[in-house]
């Protein structure tokens, strides 16, 4: 059991894969860079057409839903995204 | 996912009723995290009335307003029900100047309030600027949207209004310059030592049309 309680989920580069894959999902074509820092935390960089035209916060609002499912709830495997980067060069 | 009909309802009427509604951790009063208290003062600043809605009172909401708002974070700041964002961006628009576009505020980059300082407090004061000069900073007096007036020692910021009153600099940004005209600073003593009582013909409750015995219940 305390092997269990001390289990801290899966491995970040599992996570920063789910966080890739969600994104790319959601933004055909982006160039993405996901890095695990610390537990819990990542850092994202997005490169992607889509961002042209868009405010700061509507290309954070276009990650952020796509990642929605791993940053929701008491499991949640993402807590905090340190810094997000969304560029379209 | 957590957005139920009934949560997304609560929502929708929450920013669709409230000019400026903001979700936090706590309330205004007693904030439970530092980037929602950081968010409230910034709020203080600039309107005297807006709604909040405390997400640690409500898991429903918690969860709802991520989704709601495509952010994973709290405090959100609604203006005029657009998503406006979390305390970075707030942060940044208050600096720019845009959160106050945003929020129809007009302020005059030229304005020159009178103020008055008499001699003991600007005695005083000037001893308080000596010591931190040095570290690049300056005398700044500050009004919050409900008149509270605040000196302070901060760096300069290229919008600041440079006032001179008696015999000194003071620092004053547009916002609460537009709060500050005819203004008084006086030294009083307390045990502490000296303190300064600020006066503001501007207050709510404080203009001379009132009558004298206006300082009751309300």
């Amino acid at each position: 059991m305390a092997l269990q309680i001390l289990n801290q989920g899966p491995p970040p580069e599992e996570i920063a894969g789910k966080l890739r894959d969600a994104i790319a999902g959601a933004i055909e074509g982006a160039d993405i860079e996901v890095m695990p820092r610390g537990p819990g935390h990542f850092e994202i960089s997005v490169v992607s057409q889509a961002f042209a035209g868009k405010t700061r916060v509507k290309q954070h609002q276009l990650v952020y839903g796509a990642i929605a499912d791993l940053m929701t709830g008491a499991q949640a495997p993402v807590h905090a995204i340190d810094r997000l980067d969304c560029r379209t060069s | 996912m957590s957005l139920d009909d009934p949560t997304r309802q609560q929502i929708d009427s929450l920013v669709k009723s409230n000019d400026v509604m903001l979700f936090m951790k706590g309330n205004r009063d007693a904030p439970q995290c530092g980037f929602s208290a950081t968010v409230i003062q910034i709020l203080d600043t600039l309107v005297p009335e807006y709604a909040t809605a405390d997400v640690l009172s409500d898991p429903g909401l918690r969860d709802g307003i991520k989704e709601y708002s495509s952010w994973p974070t709290i405090p959100q700041l609604y203006i005029k029900g657009e998503f406006v964002g979390g305390c970075d961006i707030i942060q940044e628009m208050f600096g720019s100047g845009e959160l106050l576009e945003t929020l129809g505020i007009q302020v005059d980059p030229n304005a020159r309030p009178e103020i008055q300082i008499d001699e003991k407090a600007a005695a005083a004061l000037r001893d308080a600027v000596a010591g931190a000069e040095a570290d690049g900073r300056e005398l700044h007096l500050m009004i919050d949207a409900q008149f509270g007036a605040q000196l302070a020692m901060a760096p300069r910021s290229p919008s600041d209004i440079e006032l001179v009153a008696g015999g000194i600099a003071i620092l004053i940004d547009p916002l609460s310059a537009s709060r500050a005209d005819g203004l008084s600073i006086e030294a009083v003593e307390t045990p502490r030592g000296t303190g300064f009582k600020i006066e503001n013909p501007n207050a709510p409750g404080n203009s001379p049309d009132s009558s004298p015995d206006a300082a009751g219940d309300a």
